[in-house]
């Protein structure tokens, strides 16, 4: 053993790193559907550094001129605060797509009521995080956000308490508004790390939710038992795949802020740089935005037939409640209020032993009405910002995905019960489904539309456009309820889905699963000297970029050629993220030998064609 | 001997490209953090000259500077504060300061004959470059400044103090007479002196500078001072002189009382 060996033995005795006492998995548990929470917390780590590093540079004092000089003036200063507000949409994007994933295969029950809770408060403050983060900007968006947020919080809770909240937040005006702004900005980022620190404990109380697959989708077995033979030490193979998760997910952040900055003037809601001044004439011409991720709230904001305009008396036997007047109320209970509490009192509501979707067919409805509202309010607010919204024309863009929701999931719940009971083949089963309810959505679809330009006149294109994209959320909630039970992958020689449901499935799986993997063990010696070239060259390669990028990093102006700075060190991210995974990939091999073929490389293409992309980037950007 | 087998496996390269990787994306995200932190350090070209102007806003008269009194300005930085002294005897009888030459790194004066009005000039050590302190200014000839920061850790007035000639203090200056017989610039944060009369040359160690000089002009016809320079060592503090943000055309000459008044405040 050589002297790093010794070394690096050391470290791993003195912190105990084989015995470390985090959950064990599977090692087939290694793949995007179980580490959707890693980009998030990517995501989040970078916004953490970049956002303490803006802080060095970033004035309350003259938050737009300060915000300008970052930009334009500092070195690398572009990229930092791009990839701080790009950072951040893909925080919110990614905790969405981590909340539905979670949602439609039932990782919120017994025994982790709690991960899922504390999950939602964090996103909510994720979304006020967010929030801070923007009206620190000094441009015409931020000074919008810190009026209506002002005019939001007085609307929901009243002149009084309203006004008290607003002067916490927002202080009484001039350079304390900016000052109090970036102390909570802070203040609600660092307690976000808190709830991300509590939503990891939680987490490894009980580990990640078994494989629906293994547990033929029934929550009666919630945990992976720690005896069972095909599990991996957390260190090295978690730690590495964390490593590569969180590079190559900073290593595509940085590839699309390069992109958009190399992109020139883009549409306000996705451009990575400050906009126009609020003083400024280009002010009057930016459509009144708030960011993508608050669009849902601001088109309900819209719907003016749930104002309230004359205050409302609850005369209780004790307790006499008046409710102000407020535009605002009403669609912020609606939009926002309902939902969150729907969500957190769901381990509640639904404590079935199903974690199949069409086995709970009202969650999932309710699951996919909320995905169709999100996407559907927010490309209303993006198509049409500000213009009213009369109840009959909400009535005839919101009702029908309710009703063809309800339906195609009533029908898709009949089919699935009798595909298993009639032994038809899963695979036959669920593309039927699919063809069925791709029809069913676009049945839906043109009926809508017909229906709406014959009956209601008064609706715009742009209102058409944004309802027909309301049933992309449907079909992208049909496309998920049909993905679960159709695929086989990372089942292992695991229940077949056609199999009749045995006494215990667990237990006769743990017993095939031992035998293999013993087996599998013997080889193990051999599998480490059997690490294929490929994996040795395309290693080699990623090292070669990260010494190029490197190289060239230290050569270019740093101010004039942002978009290169960004494209460089986003290919030093993603190859070390390559040579994670590569690492990650010859940990596996005594359990899972290298096969070769395009599933072996699938990663790697992506990665290297990003790296490709940014180094057209670099060169566009260097030659011009 | 021979008994060693060095083997060179797959796994060891794989590992090697893991820590070559780390290594190379650490060390690349070295430089770009360190030159975004960097400040970047606006240096002007020539030194502002700025008319010395009282607390009313009015033109300072040169004739109008109270004899052994401390006055406080800031020059050429906003930030660095400096002392104007009208130096006079212990009866306060305005002093000629003449012209010197300094060295920027020097022992403690300890030669008697110097002190006491002999010929015999500053030792300048080999090696050591000199500059030349211009002298005093004014009707007299007996006005100079010179920057308040002390060139040993940095401390300011009221740390950084003058103590009028003919007031006793305990200095253990060697030859005692001059310290103890005041007419110094003392910190009391570690004990180096300096004489305001020679240039602000070092008294008592630790210090090893002199403090920089503040190069005045006399308008002999209004009457009224400018400052036009910085000679000496560069200000304590600063990576050069004229690196900050600069004073204007004028600049507020505050007394001692003033300047506390105002909180150090300007």
């Amino acid at each position: 053993m050589g002297v790093v060996g010794r070394i690096l033995g050391w470290f791993y005795h003195r912190l105990n790193l084989e015995h470390l006492p985090l959950y064990r998995v599977p090692y087939n548990y290694f793949n995007l559907d179980h580490w959707i929470g890693a980009i998030v917390a990517a995501a989040f780590m970078w916004l953490a550094i970049t956002g303490l590093l803006l802080l060095v540079y970033y004035s309350p004092s003259a938050p737009y001129e300060s915000s300008l000089r970052i930009v334009n003036e500092i070195p690398f200063g572009k990229i930092l605060l791009s990839s701080h507000l790009y950072a951040a949409h893909l925080m919110i994007f990614s905790a969405y797509i981590h909340l539905f994933r979670n949602y439609f295969v039932a990782s919120y029950k017994k025994p982790r009521e709690l991960l899922w809770i504390i999950g939602i408060l964090a996103g909510l403050l994720t979304l006020n995080t967010a929030f801070l983060g923007y009206a620190l900007v000094g441009d015409i968006v931020s000074a919008d956000a810190i009026n209506v947020g002002k005019g939001v919080v007085a609307g929901i809770f009243g002149p009084e308490l309203g006004t008290f909240i607003n002067n916490l937040v927002f202080g009484t005006g001039g350079e304390e508004t900016y000052t109090r702004l970036l102390a909570f900005h802070i203040i609600s980022a660092a307690l976000l790390g808190l709830m991300f620190m509590a939503h990891m404990a939680v987490f490894e109380a009980h580990g990640p939710p078994p494989d629906v697959k293994e547990v033929r989708w029934k929550a009666s077995i919630n945990i992976i038992s720690q005896d069972r033979k095909d599990l991996v030490n957390w260190f090295p193979h978690n730690f590495i795949f964390i490593i590569y998760m969180t590079t190559a997910v900073w290593g595509i952040l940085l590839f699309l802020v390069s992109l958009a900055l190399s992109a020139g003037k883009l549409h306000p809601l996705i451009s990575p740089v400050p906009g126009p001044s609020p003083t400024s004439p280009e002010a009057a011409e930016h459509p009144p935005y708030p960011p993508w991720f608050f669009l849902f709230m601001y088109k309900v904001a819209d719907f003016v037939f749930l104002t309230l305009d004359k205050p409302i008396v609850i005369d209780l036997l004790i307790l006499k409640l008046t409710i102000p007047e407020s535009p605002i109320l009403l669609p912020f209970i609606l939009s926002v209020a309902l939902p969150v509490l729907y969500l957190v009192l769901l381990p509640f509501i639904d404590t079935s032993i199903e974690r199949h979707p069409l086995k709970r067919p009202v969650i999932t409805i309710i699951g996919a009405l909320l995905i169709t509202y999100l996407i559907q309010t927010t490309v209303w607010g993006a198509l049409t910002p500000g213009q009213h919204v009369s109840l009959e024309l909400a009535t005839i863009l919101m009702v029908p995905p309710i009703v063809i929701i309800a339906l195609g999931v009533a029908i898709l719940s009949k089919i699935h019960a009798r595909s298993l009971n009639n032994e038809i083949s899963a695979g036959r089963a669920f593309v039927s489904l699919g063809i069925g309810s791709i029809m069913l959505a676009a049945t839906g679809f043109f009926i809508t539309i017909s229906v709406v330009r014959s009956v209601f006149n008064g609706a715009t294109v742009e209102d058409l456009i944004a309802g027909g994209l309301g049933f992309a959320g449907l079909l992208l909630g049909m496309y998920i309820i049909i993905n679960f039970g159709s695929k086989s992958r990372h089942t292992a020689g695991f229940v077949k889905a056609n199999i009749p449901e045995p006494n215990d499935p667990v237990q006769e799986k743990k017993v095939q699963e031992t035998e293999r993997v013993s087996a599998v063990l013997k080889e193990a010696r051999k599998a480490e000297e059997e690490i294929p070239l490929s994996l040795l060259i395309m290693g080699t390669i990623y090292l070669v970029i990260i010494l190029a990028s490197g190289f060239l990093l230290a050569n270019i102006d740093p101010i004039e050629k942002a978009v290169a700075v960004g494209a460089l060190m986003s290919s030093l991210l993603i190859s070390l993220g390559g040579i994670a995974h590569i690492v990650h990939r010859t940990l596996l091999l005594p359990y899972d030998p290298y096969k070769g073929g395009w599933k072996e490389y699938k990663v790697h293409t992506l990665l290297y064609f990003i790296i490709f992309l940014n180094y057209i980037l670099v060169s566009i950007n260097l030659l011009a | 001997m021979g008994g060693v087998r060095f083997r060179f496996t797959r796994r060891d390269f794989i590992r090697f490209l893991l820590a070559a990787g780390v290594a190379g994306v650490a060390g690349s995200y070295v430089v770009p953090t360190t030159t975004y932190l960097s400040p970047r350090v606006t240096q002007a070209e020539e030194y502002p000259r700025s008319l010395l102007v009282k607390s009313n806003g009015e033109p300072l008269k040169a004739s109008e500077l109270q004899v052994n009194k401390l006055y406080l300005f800031p020059y050429p930085l906003k930030d660095t504060m400096n002392f104007l002294i009208n130096l006079g005897d212990e009866n306060d009888n305005p002093v000629e300061i003449p012209e010197l030459e300094l060295p920027l790194v020097m022992e403690p004066i300890v030669d008697i004959s110097y002190i006491m009005g002999g010929s015999k000039e500053i030792e300048i050590p080999e090696n050591v470059q000199t500059y030349k302190f211009p002298g005093g200014v004014g009707p007299n000839k007996s006005i100079v400044a010179f920057n308040g920061i002390c060139q040993h850790l940095g401390c300011i007035y009221p740390q950084l103090q003058y103590t009028r000639p003919g007031e006793k203090t305990s200095l253990p200056t060697n030859p005692p007479e001059i310290g103890e017989n005041g007419g110094v610039i003392f910190c009391r944060c570690h004990g180096s002196a300096y004489d305001p009369y020679r240039g602000a040359a070092v008294l008592l160690e630790p210090v090893l500078k002199p403090l920089p000089a503040i190069v005045l002009e006399w308008d002999q016809e209004t009457d009224q001072l400018y400052a036009v320079g910085v000679v000496g060592p560069v200000i304590f503090g600063k990576q050069c002189n004229l690196c900050g943000e600069l004073v204007g055309d004028k600049v507020t000459v505050l007394s001692e009382d003033e300047y506390r008044q105002q909180g150090g405040a300007i």
